[in-house]
Order: structure tokens, then sequence, then C-alpha cells
């Protein structure tokens, strides 16, 4: 849930937005808030520090001068009305990880649809607790869903989330983006994002879970540790041009609810989208090594089943299912 | 025995539901059972020597939905020492008080939330329904598990970052 401080941020934004670049008095910010104009000011200064800028004149008040693009509730498209998602949005300017925070969230009732952003996460969770480099300029954000469904069913909600935001990000920047089996987004041969999902199940059905997503949208190449850069670039630094994110946020929440929906009433979702997988993905066809808790498998991906599981067909024609594991080059 | 049922919208077998048609069976003398509906047929087996575990086959002659193509993929035909589900087989001491906790679906078995964090559960440690004894992992789906069931862990019955396979047993909880 947002906190009170929270929710007073986003209601003295809302207001600035509404005025429409008009100057605001305080007393009248204090009087549509219900807060002292020292809490405006507070709160003023602290969407200055996120990267708004206002200027203000001696008895007219403050005017919004520049909106950045961050992942905050006043700014994001609204989807909630037909998709259920992305309301309320619970946006930090730095987080450990939007995943340990949803989680914790979820556990304390926060209803479903909740989305839950940062500006940068200090340990952005990456797949068995290594961290996840989320430099400002990213998109971080991690989505509570409270529907039941079947837990069989469960490894839809990351193949529907890649395919949602490899449609929406080829949209938005014209790159040609892959996904890397099982569920990364790749471009030029390169991780630009991730996505981890946590359920909470009781053997039959899944009950609560939290879907994670890290896109590296305006991160300058520059910014990448070394070791990083090998394997991962940005939006940015691939397009050479800036994306919206809350442009991002808002289609992907847009396409994945109606895609969630099937998966809700229990109806074939990712056997919908299962081609437009394949079309996309970096893994089919090529050599693979599969780092799996056993062993490495060696062969060919030849096919990705309707249940997510990867057919790797090695040297001496045997087809082995692959579940659970690491794709390496 | 064989039953065969009206065709509904559509017939298709909640694991629930298959589960509690293993119970049922395992409490007659009834050795097989197979239920048809259009084009899905149900089939339950149980060895007439062993007479313990049940064996769930499903046939469809078309594509149904993954529920039951889960279970028709993940019952462990050939493996009779797995239980199939989730406490569908007592412990094998008899022990009417344990319970056993067993995988939901295949993947990787994580007891701790990341390599270098303690184990959820160790043996000793007290569990409540909503305890997380362990994670299983699936293409990027952590799975968290729920104990279900009160009690102590008394045995830990697979390795860390060992591949379960579906209805493989994880541990044993002495309920109180």
């Amino acid at each position: 849930m947002k906190t009170d401080t929270q929710t007073l941020r986003d209601q003295i934004l809302y207001q600035f937005l509404q005025a429409g670049g008009e100057p605001i008095s305080g007393t009248k910010l204090s009087e549509q808030t219900g807060v002292t104009r020292t809490a405006i000011w507070k709160h003023i200064h602290q969407l200055e520090e996120i990267g708004f800028t206002f200027d203000s004149a001696p008895k007219v008040g403050h005017r919004l001068t520049h909106a950045p693009d961050v992942l905050m509730e006043p700014l994001l498209p609204d989807v909630f009305q037909h998709t259920g998602l992305g309301h309320p949005v619970v946006f930090s300017p730095e987080v450990d990880s939007t995943n340990r925070l949803a989680s914790e969230l979820a556990s304390q009732g926060a209803p479903h649809g909740t989305l839950v952003t940062a500006q940068e996460q200090t340990s952005g969770r990456g797949r068995r607790g290594r961290v996840w480099f989320s430099h400002p300029g990213g998109a971080w954000f991690s989505l509570i869903l409270r529907r039941p469904f079947a837990l069989s069913r469960a490894f839809e909600l990351t193949l529907l989330a890649s395919v949602a935001l490899q449609r929406v990000i080829s949209q938005l920047t014209k790159l040609d983006v892959q996904i890397k089996w099982p569920n990364d987004l790749f471009v030029n041969d390169r991780k630009v994002g991730g996505i981890l999902a946590e359920i909470r199940s009781d053997g039959e059905q899944v009950h609560q879970a939290v879907v994670g997503i890290g896109i590296n949208c305006n991160i300058p190449i520059e910014a990448f540790p070394a070791e990083v850069s090998q394997v991962a670039t940005s939006l940015l630094a691939e397009s050479g041009q800036r994306i919206d994110r809350t442009q991002l946020v808002g289609r992907f929440l847009a396409l994945y609810g109606e895609m969630l929906d099937f998966l809700f009433r229990g109806e074939p979702a990712f056997e919908r989208v299962h081609e437009e997988w394949c079309a996309h993905s970096h893994t089919l066809g090529r050599q693979v090594r599969v780092q799996t808790n056993r062993d490495v498998i060696e062969g060919r991906a030849v096919q990705l089943d309707k249940d997510g599981t990867l057919m790797i067909r090695t040297q001496n024609g045997e087809d082995i299912a692959v579940h659970s594991g690491e794709v390496l080059f | 025995m064989r039953r065969h049922l009206p065709r509904g919208d559509s017939l298709l077998f909640k694991i629930g539901e298959i589960r509690e048609l293993i119970r049922l069976l395992d409490e007659t003398s009834v050795s097989e059972l197979t239920i048809v509906s259009g084009d899905d047929k149900l089939c339950i087996k149980k060895p007439d020597v062993s007479g313990v575990i049940p064996q769930v086959q499903v046939a469809p002659s078309m594509p149904v939905q993954a529920t039951i193509r889960a279970v028709s993929a993940a019952a462990p035909v050939a493996e009779p020492q797995a239980p199939l589900v989730q406490g569908a087989t007592p412990a094998q001491e008899n022990d009417e008080a344990t319970t056993v906790i067993t995988s939901p679906m295949v993947g990787t078995f994580y007891r701790s939330p990341s390599p270098d964090a303690p184990a959820y559960v160790e043996v000793g440690s007290r569990v409540t329904t909503k305890t997380i004894v362990c994670i299983v992992e699936a293409m990027k789906l952590m799975n968290e598990i729920e104990a279900e069931v009160s009690g102590v862990v008394t045995e830990v019955m697979a390795e860390n970052g060992q591949l379960v396979e579906y209805g493989q047993p994880l541990f044993k909880i002495k309920r109180s």
C-alpha cells in the first residue's frame, strides 16, 4: 500500500498537472490537500529531487515547468479501468528491490493490480539471488496479481509477459527485440530486459504472484560496469533514442492485462501467442548449451512446446526437454 | 468399471478432483476406473499386486487444456515409488501424524531464497500452514511452497539444487 507521504506527493503532482503549466499558490495547494504549506513545500522539494522542475514567483505560487519520465501514478496512462492493473502505483525514488517490496506489500494485503516502481534499485533481484544491475533510467517495476489460477499454468505468467514486452518495445523503438528462452529480452545479442516471477501456491492454485520486470531503457552505455556491458545493453544505446518509460509501462499493462484475462478465465492464453513467441525467439534454431543443475546439455534448440518446455536435440539425435535452466552461448 | 458421463460444456478434471478419485479408489477394492466424456478420457488403475500406488493416465484424443496435459506429462507412471499428488499417499512408516510435502511441479528445488541465505527450514523447524519451506523454480518462476500443515520438519527429502519431479517428496512434517 502507498504510504501517506506517497499519496500526498501524488495528490500534489495531480494538482500541478491539472493546472497545465499555470501557477498554483501555496495556499490553494494547502487547502486542496489539507496539509500545511510547509508540508507542501517539502513535497515540492522531493519532486524536484525526482527530476521535476518548478519556477516560483512571490504571491503567485509555483508553476510546473518540466515533468520527467518517471513511473509515478499521475504520469502513467490509466489502463486500470480496462485491465484492473496499475492501481495503486507505489513509486520510490530508490528501493532495494521492487520484487522484495511487492512481496512484502502483497503479504500486507495490497490489492490485485498494485504496481511497485522505482527510479533505482540498490539490489534488484535476478535469478537465484543474483543482483540485477538497476541504474536510474531503466524501467524497474513489479506487478502484484491476486486472481487465482491453476498452478499447472503458472509458467504462462512470464512467457506472456515476454511476448507483451517484445511487442511493446518493438513498437516503441523499431528495434528487433528477441526473446531468449524462457523470457529474457535481447537486442543485437545482448540482454535489455528480464522477468522474474515469484508465486505463492497451495500445490494446486496460485493465489498470489509478483511479476518483476526490469528493462534497460535510457541507460547510457558508459554507465554499465564493464562485465555487465559484455552481456547487456540498453534501448537507448541500441536505438540512439530515449524511450518514454510511462508509455512503455502503460502499453505493457494494457496488453499483459488482456492476455492475463484469458489465464484467469481458465482459457488458453500462451497458446494464443505461442507462434509470436517462436517468431521472435532468439533461441530456436540455434546451437545452445543449457546449464541445468545436473549438467550442461548441448544441442540445437528445436522447439518450444506450448507448456514452455524447450526441446534440445543433441548431436546423437536425442531430444531432451528442458524445464529449468539457463541458456549459455 | 466403466462409466460414461454426459458431455458437459467442458469436462475437465481439476487436480483436486483427480486426487479425490484416487483417494476413493484407494479406499475400495475397485482396481480400475475409466471416465470418458466426449474426447476426454481419464483412466485410474491400481496394480493388483502392490496395490498401493494408483496410476493415472489421461488419454485425450484432441488438444485439451493444460490442466489435464500437465497431469498426463507429470504422472510418474513408470516410477511407482513416488507418491502421485500432495497428500495422496501417507508416509511409508504408517505414521498417521506425518505429512509428506511433495513437489507440485517439475523444477529445481531450492532450500533458501538465495544461495547465501539460510535455509527456509531445517529438521526440527516448526512450521505453520503458511510457512514457506522451499522454492521450486522452473523458467524463472520461483514457486514458494507453503507447508499447508502445522508441525515440525522431521526430514528433508531432496537436495538443494536438485531437479525434482512432479509429486516427488520434499519434506516430512510431523503434524501437531
